[in-house]
């Protein structure tokens, strides 16, 4: 932009600040009968004068380094802006092309340099008062008792009273079994079909189908089981229990602790048994 | 050194080129009123119309007034200046412009007139061994503002106190900042009280009256100062 066209666009902004001025001064006019005087606005003009004389300065070469256009500098020099109405970036841009101190501008606009307390400023940018800091961290502080206070309550066990340790089931264990072994044991089941033992005396007897040979092993099989004595089963029952038995082809459930079991305690266990 | 030399009333008329006169939108009622409408308007008319009058004003002759300013002084910068001062004094003035006949133009050619005088006329640059009368005037003016001589200040010419400023911003760049704008305040302000400036600066008046002594007794040191405690023991 040449000269000329500078020129005149900082005398058209004059002329719309001039404007302004005397549509106040017209106001004050008809009331008071003189027109405004702001002594705030041509204090800081004389002093800015002052300034830039003193700087050596052109008020477009102030203008120009300051970054604020020749008219607005003008008119602050001038007191045609109201001390009111002038912009804090102003005074920023010029005391710092004129190597001044803002507060001198704002004492002379009339504020007071009361020294406050240095504010806190969060991490947003944004300025709290202390009294609104300390209220919102002891805000945070309850919320977090209360979260840590619910949290445990929320992931506990709802039954909070254990088993007691004595009566935990203990886990069962299986173990190899070699193939002759497993076959006694198979034949001894085979024994037992639709019998039942009361200690060693047979009560019903139906050995018809298969010769009881060794009498040992069901004396074993009796003992290995905790059975003291043994009831009548029907033969669906008794099917079912072989196909379950046949999962464990090989193979032979033991606890590691065999304990005594009174008859009546064993009768429902196998009657429980029986309806899995 | 000129700076704008092409700018120099010498060339011919500014090279404008047909760009003028400048369309800026006017009210149809005052853009093509004579002096005496405009004048009238301003005086008694609404308030958008006395705007709107002063804005013609404006537009029809800041121009030449620019011009008229810049055919007497050396630096556009200087005509910058004086041509905006020019326009002060006419919102100051215009309420008391009384319509004769003579046209805005010439009226405002005097007051141009008026404002390059006082720019001629203000002291020269500083002299230890030979000060002017308008620098003597100008001491004599800040050591009355800030009461350290006995007598009292009186009003002076705007150029008198345009060299005081510049002359007090030169002696205040040498003081703290507290005692910088402790003297800020009674020179610039008139505060005479001490419970005054303190409330403004938020210090207690104790504090204020310390570094107020101190700044008094750095600026009576001040070599231009100095000059007039010289000159009179009895200060």
């Amino acid at each position: 932009m040449d000269e000329f066209k500078q020129r005149e666009k900082s005398f058209k902004e004059l002329g719309k600040l001039l404007v302004q001025r005397h549509g106040r001064n017209a106001a004050a006019q008809r009331q008071t009968g003189r027109p405004v005087i702001d002594d705030a606005a041509l204090r800081l003009g004389r002093y800015l004068r002052a300034a830039r004389n003193n700087a050596n300065l052109s008020p477009q070469a102030l203008a120009d380094r300051a970054g604020v256009s020749l008219a607005t500098l003008l008119a602050l020099e001038q007191g045609l802006i109201p001390g009111r109405e002038v912009r804090l970036i102003w005074l920023k841009k010029l005391g710092a092309a004129l190597n001044e101190d803002v507060n001198n501008f704002r004492l002379l606009l009339g504020h007071n340099l009361v020294k406050t307390r240095p504010q806190r400023v969060l991490a947003v940018g944004r300025r709290f008062r202390p009294v609104y800091a300390s209220t919102v961290a002891a805000g945070l502080c309850l919320v977090l008792s209360a979260v840590l206070w619910l949290y445990p309550l929320s992931t506990s066990d709802p039954s909070p009273i254990a088993a007691p340790t004595a009566l935990a089931p203990l886990p069962p264990t299986l173990i190899e079994v070699r193939p002759e072994a497993r076959q006694n044991m198979v034949n001894a089941e085979k024994q037992l079909e639709n019998q039942i033992f009361l200690g060693s005396e047979i009560v019903e007897t139906d050995t018809s189908d298969f010769p009881v040979t060794d009498l040992t092993d069901l004396t074993f099989k009796s003992h290995l089981l905790g059975l003291p004595t043994l009831v009548d089963v029907n033969a669906e029952d008794r099917l079912n229990m072989l196909n379950a038995e046949s999962r464990f082809e090989n193979q032979v459930l033991i606890l590691r602790t065999l304990i005594n079991i009174n008859p009546e305690e064993r009768l429902n266990m196998i009657n429980a048994e029986i309806k899995l | 050194m000129q700076t704008f030399d092409r700018e120099h009333p010498s060339q011919p008329l500014l090279n404008l080129g047909g760009r003028w006169p400048i369309h800026w939108p006017l009210s149809p009622h005052t853009q093509d009123a004579d002096d005496e409408t405009l004048i009238r308007l301003i005086g008694e008319g609404a308030d958008a119309d006395s705007q709107k009058a002063l804005e013609t004003i404006f537009v029809r002759h800041h121009r030449d007034v620019w011009r008229y300013v810049r055919s007497r002084v050396s630096h556009s910068a200087d005509a910058d200046e004086i041509a905006a001062a020019v326009w002060v004094v006419v919102l100051e003035k215009i309420y008391d412009f009384v319509w004769t006949g003579t046209p805005i133009k010439a009226w405002l050619f005097s007051i141009a007139h008026h404002k390059v005088q006082e720019f001629f006329n203000r002291p020269q640059a500083i002299s230890f061994e030979g000060l002017s009368e308008e620098r003597d005037d100008a001491l004599y003016f800040i050591a009355s503002q800030l009461q350290l001589i006995e007598e009292t200040a009186v009003e002076v010419h705007p150029q008198v106190r345009k060299e005081a400023d510049e002359l007090l911003h030169k002696l205040i760049a040498r003081l703290s900042e507290v005692e910088r704008q402790i003297i800020m305040l009674l020179y610039f302000e008139e505060m005479e009280s001490a419970t005054a400036v303190a409330e403004r600066l938020g210090m207690n008046k104790n504090t204020i009256r310390v570094y107020h002594k101190r700044a008094r007794d750095k600026l009576r040191a001040s070599p231009e100062l100095g000059r007039l405690f010289e000159e009179r023991p009895d200060a």
